[in-house]
């Protein structure tokens, strides 16, 4: 029943969940918690619905999504988008809970086992892969990656608590609001942009050929499909790792192995399916080291915590054996959660992407009005809302000039999780950077980085084309 | 009185917090119609015009009502709003709701908890300490935005610019090592650590946070070097102790309960006052000669200064009865606080002695964060 009401797409997890919390407190808590856990399951697939129709990812996970869901909207498929992110949701999140079910213990010893060290080495992996992330202009691309570092590096210094390019706002001494910029840089830039051109109307409305996935379709994303529970659900597991890193590895990954990597970008539908499914795989891997450890990987997770915590009862390493009826409640519920989701999407995607017959005057306040109100919503900050405004003009001056955004985003989010890895290693070390080379792991993870960072810069020079694909 | 509001039944309490709920919900989650208003535009317009139309006159309505309610009736005619510093969901944020649904029932008007976090908790201090002295406004006035913030970067606003109402909880801290560490009891500890300045590594969920300040207070007064390696949250030191990342640290127990209850954690020493309750075999910093060592984040109420004193006495019997209910109490405990009421007078006694305290830690340690 509780995933009924996390099945409405378009309910924010976070506030959804805080606000039912207390309605939990009267049910036993194995139903209460399914609730939640329906609720979140829910929420993390409806984020990917306005990614596709309008371009604005409701949450920061979704952002990969835009790039080539969008892209298929524009083209008339936005029904094949939306399939297959459903199905690639649904596939990803069953199988993803089979590890969960019967390794989460031997799992989550694993997963503690990555130190401020391993998690440095695989963000040096996950930066050097911003390559793959372009479709133009491979120095433009450069030149984001680095603004997206600087961007990142606004805020307060986790290591010394200082702050930095503040400019004495207090608003940002906690950084750059993440799903604010992404709002701003996707859909308001977005909106701006089609203002101008009026033809744009037409190639929306013009054909609406399938309201789901084709047999190409499919034989072009299962593969992606697979790839991306795996991925999603390892990197998951991780404590603080998580959904939005996956969705970006799972991305690049599909462009270098594809057939068509020079479809990416334009809307090809691997791009959309492999990330889905990384993001939703990522939610299941995301129990591991709560239900394990007691460990939340994110504010969601926090809130299943304190669900818990009211019930009376403790997540830690007994929790599974202690309350076996809880632990399999879960299961089941994301069991069905998923199967549900599925349900109750797919009927609904004719009714989505009609949507898109609306005429573009009519939608355009509205998408911004959706992105005022859900950039405020977040902390209660109107600063927030002046965030999204400034990067909604940044975006569309970028998108003049034809610089794109992922890479933006991805180093933005990477720039400061690597630094303060990297520093507290150094503190970890005495201040010795061999740490990154005896520790197993991270040596491998390192020694991989440099390798894809070496042979892209022989490519660059061998052949100083402005795109590598 | 006292009694009287003992016995409101359990259903009764909850079915307030549904209340506040709902509120909560109108008010900071309008973004999660957004899908919901595009649906809405399948409707039929005239559908659409009605339920506009409706809208608006209740909107009316209500302005209308809580107008001519409020012209006659005492305090409070309208809904109070408590802002909690920190997110939705955290240990704070859910304590704050329990102590509002109590003081709801007893207001007869419902205590909104609104979450307006950022820069450690200064941004929702702020606002209150500048909002309207009207007592609709009202903050949890907490150890970190009120307490170490302050000792350690400029604020805009200082304890005097609030009207304290009283605490209701602790957050009892304790010094925890892994389970295969070498040192079984403090005493080891403190040893090893003397021989080896430098060496050991305390995880901390932050710069300035109660565990950092724990830990250069330990530094301080047991003559030893504990280098401090700053994460972003509890969940991470806990990640950072496990996996052997780091060798100690001084935390919160409600994160860390769990892990502590399966044995993979060592309580090697309490910062409470007494011995709790969950560890009657851990002893207290005082007990091991360490006197200095009381180190307990406190959470309260308090509202902007210069509230009528009417309205602030009312509001202060409201809480202290709220903080002492039975109910309250447990629901506090269940979620890792340490309840412990403390009257107005106590309390802004207690504030003024610890922010002493943490001044001088911050200077003297030179936390300084500009």
């Amino acid at each position: 029943m509780g995933t009924l009401v996390g099945v409405l797409p378009g309910i924010g997890p976070t506030g959804t969940i805080a606000i039912l919390l207390p309605t939990t407190f009267v049910l036993p808590p194995v139903a209460g918690i399914i609730m939640l856990a329906g609720i979140y399951y829910g929420a993390m697939y409806g984020g990917s619905t306005t990614s596709i129709l309008v371009n604005i990812p409701g949450e920061a996970a979704s952002v990969v999504t835009c790039l080539d869901g969008y892209q298929m909207a524009i083209k008339g498929r936005a029904g094949p988008a939306l399939g297959i992110s459903a199905l690639g949701s649904f596939i990803g999140g069953t199988i993803a809970l089979v590890p969960l079910m019967f390794l989460v213990h031997p799992l989550a010893e694993v997963a503690v086992k990555f130190g401020p060290p391993e998690f440095f080495a695989i963000m040096c992996m996950g930066l050097s892969l911003v390559t793959y992330l372009v479709r133009g202009s491979f120095l433009k691309a450069v030149i984001m990656a680095v603004l997206g570092l600087f961007l990142g590096s606004v805020g307060t210094d986790t290591i010394s608590g200082r702050l930095r390019f503040t400019l004495g706002i207090a608003g940002l001494s906690d950084g750059i609001g993440l799903v604010p910029m992404v709002m701003g840089l996707f859909g308001v830039s977005e909106v701006l942009t089609n203002i101008e051109k009026t033809t744009k109307i037409e190639i929306l409305k013009a054909k609406i050929k399938h309201f789901f996935p084709t047999l190409n379709d499919w034989k072009r994303s299962i593969g992606a499909i697979i790839r991306g529970t795996f991925l999603g659900f390892g990197l998951g597991v991780l404590p603080g790792g998580g959904s939005i890193i996956s969705s970006f590895v799972s991305y690049t990954i599909e462009k270098k192995l594809s057939k068509h990597p020079e479809e990416f970008g334009f809307g090809a539908i691997e791009g959309v399916a492999g990330p889905e499914t990384a993001n939703n795989a990522a939610t299941a891997g995301g129990f591991v080291p709560l239900l394990a450890l007691g460990l939340p990987p994110n504010v969601i997770m926090a809130l299943l915590l304190g669900a818990l915590l009211v019930h009376g009862v403790t997540p830690g390493p007994m929790f599974i054996s202690n309350h076996p009826d809880i632990f399999w409640g879960l299961v089941a519920s994301m069991f069905l959660g998923n199967a549900m989701l599925l349900i109750l999407n797919l009927p609904v995607i004719p009714l989505w992407v009609k949507l898109l017959k609306v005429p573009y005057q009519i939608l355009f306040p509205l998408i911004i009005l959706f992105c005022l109100i859900g950039s405020y919503s977040i902390n209660n900050s109107i600063f927030d809302i002046i965030t999204m405004l400034a990067f909604g003009v940044i975006g569309y001056v970028l998108r003049k000039y034809k610089y794109e955004e992922a890479p933006l985003v991805l180093a933005f989010i990477l720039g400061p999780m690597m630094e303060q890895a990297f520093r507290q290693s150094l503190i970890m070390s005495d201040g010795s950077l061999f740490i990154f080379f005896t520790r197993p792991i991270s040596a491998v993870a390192i020694s991989l980085s440099i390798a894809i960072f070496i042979s892209t810069g022989v490519a660059f020079v061998r052949k100083p084309r402005d795109k590598i694909t | 009185m006292k009694e009287a509001y003992d016995k409101i039944s359990l259903s009764n309490k909850v079915s307030s917090n549904l209340g506040i709920n709902i509120w909560h919900k109108k008010e900071s989650d309008v973004n999660n119609q957004n899908l919901n208003l595009i649906r809405r535009k399948e409707c039929k317009i005239m559908e659409k015009k009605a339920i506009c139309l409706l809208s608006i006159i209740s909107v009316i309505f209500i302005g209308i009502a809580s107008v001519v309610l409020g012209a006659g009736e005492e305090f409070p005619t309208k809904l109070i709003e408590l802002y909690c510093p920190f997110g939705a969901g955290g240990g704070t944020s859910m304590g704050a709701r329990v102590v509002a649904g109590a003081a709801s029932e007893i207001l007869g008007r419902p205590v909104v908890v609104v979450n307006k976090p950022g820069a450690s908790g200064t941004i929702a201090a702020e606002y209150v300490a500048r909002a309207k002295p009207d007592g609709y406004t009202l903050l949890l006035f907490n150890s970190a935005s009120n307490g170490v913030v302050p000792a350690v970067r400029k604020v805009s606003y200082k304890r005097e610019d609030f009207e304290l109402y009283g605490q209701y909880a602790f957050i009892p801290m304790v010094l925890i090592v892994k389970d295969d560490a070498p040192w079984k009891s403090f005493e080891e500890f403190i040893a090893y650590a003397k021989k080896h300045p430098g060496e050991l590594k305390a995880a901390t969920s932050g710069v300035a946070t109660s565990s950092h300040l724990g830990i250069e207070l330990i530094n301080r007064v047991a003559g030893v070097k504990i280098v401090h390696l700053p994460f972003k949250s509890g969940p991470e030191v806990t990640a950072a102790i496990l996996g052997g990342h780091a060798h100690l640290g001084l935390e919160p127990i409600p994160a860390q309960k769990g892990v502590i209850e399966a044995g993979k954690f060592r309580v090697l020493a309490q910062a409470s006052e007494k011995r709790l309750e969950e560890f009657p075999d851990v002893p207290t910093f005082i007990e091991k000669g360490y006197p200095e060592l009381k180190w307990c984040p406190w959470h309260g109420i308090a509202g902007p200064k210069g509230v009528p004193e009417k309205i602030s006495g009312k509001l202060k019997d409201a809480f202290s009865i709220a903080f002492q209910h039975k109910e309250v109490v447990e629901m506090l405990k269940k979620l890792g606080f340490t309840p412990n009421y403390r009257s107005a007078d106590d309390f802004t006694k207690f504030v003024r002695e610890d922010e002493e305290k943490f001044s001088k830690i911050a200077k003297e340690a030179n936390i300084r964060l500009e």
